[in-house]
């Protein structure tokens, strides 16, 4: 086992999907784990989310949130944690750059997260992404690790 | 379309998505990391080897949380949790379920099980499943895997 290099790091979770965001539940007072869409941008994880146990876990505790991305391709695996604080993303600028870059990370990919869906016109599209919040987890800390 | 999945597909789910994440609480936030389990009946079986997971496990030993997800495509997924309590189990119990497991989950992660599992210092433990709840986003996709 290595450790990643943050810069190994970065590049990873550049192109991987999806990965998972872990939030504590404090009604259950357990952890919670789902995957979700997402895109890494000067050092936040930026994800869409719609009203649930998800957005409620994260506004409960949003100074307990993680992400875990992992991967192989057979001949090597590898994970990574990232922890932080969430925030819910009001600004106009900041959503727009998300947005954007949540659209090139997917663009033409089979898993494109079900908001970049639409019937095709411009109308469905916004309404798709109005419907949903968008979040961050602003990483404080980033660690990962490689198997061989 | 989305659709819940009965409690046996979510079993048969990770049964052949033997590869998940462990999620538990520690003192400082939820952690998590991903694992190979042996499915059983009520029971998730796994080893580990000392360190903050195992830590946080023997201190938080409810309420762990275990994730497992397929994703072919957006209209061709599938996404199961399950909760449950944590508890320490003998190498005679688990090491042979282990292995078995191991040895069809391809080469990489057979050998590093192989090796890791044969240390002195392993730990054999299981979650005891308690609620497992499952989505599709097709009605068939439980079933292709």
């Amino acid at each position: 086992m290595e450790k990643l290099e943050l810069e190994e790091m970065l590049a990873l979770l550049a192109v991987e999907r999806p990965g998972r965001l872990l939030t504590v539940d404090r009604q259950r007072d357990e952890p919670y784990l789902v995957p979700v869409s997402f895109v890494l941008l000067a050092g936040s994880i930026y994800f869409y989310t719609e009203p649930g146990r998800k957005l409620t876990a994260l506004r409960d505790a949003p100074q307990q949130v993680g992400f875990e991305v992992d991967g192989h391709d057979g001949y090597v695996a590898w994970s990574i944690l990232a922890s932080g604080h969430f925030a819910e993303v009001r600004s106009p600028v900041e959503r727009a750059a998300a947005t954007a870059g949540l659209l090139t990370k997917y663009r033409g990919s089979a898993v494109a997260p079900i908001w970049a869906r639409s019937d095709g016109s411009l109308a469905s599209f916004v309404r798709n992404l109005t419907a949903a919040e968008m979040g961050t987890l602003r990483i404080t800390r980033l660690s990962g690790r490689r198997w061989r | 379309m989305i659709r819940a999945l009965a409690p046996e597909e979510c079993r048969q789910a990770m049964t052949r998505l033997p590869h998940g994440r462990l999620a538990v609480m520690t003192d400082h936030g939820p952690y998590a990391v991903p694992m190979l389990f042996a499915v059983q009946p009520s029971t998730l079986a796994f080893y580990t080897l000392p360190g903050r997971l195992l830590s946080s496990l023997r201190r938080h030993p409810l309420g762990v949380m275990v994730e497992f997800d397929w994703i072919e495509s957006s209209s061709h997924w599938v996404s199961v949790l399950a909760t449950g309590e944590f508890e320490e189990r003998s190498r005679h119990e688990l090491e042979a379920p282990l292995l078995a497991l191991f040895a069809t989950s391809g080469a990489l992660f057979a050998r590093i099980a192989r090796e890791q599992v044969r240390q002195p210092e392993a730990t054999f433990c299981q979650i005891m499943l308690g609620q497992v709840s499952g989505r599709a986003a097709d009605p068939e996709a439980a079933r292709r895997l």
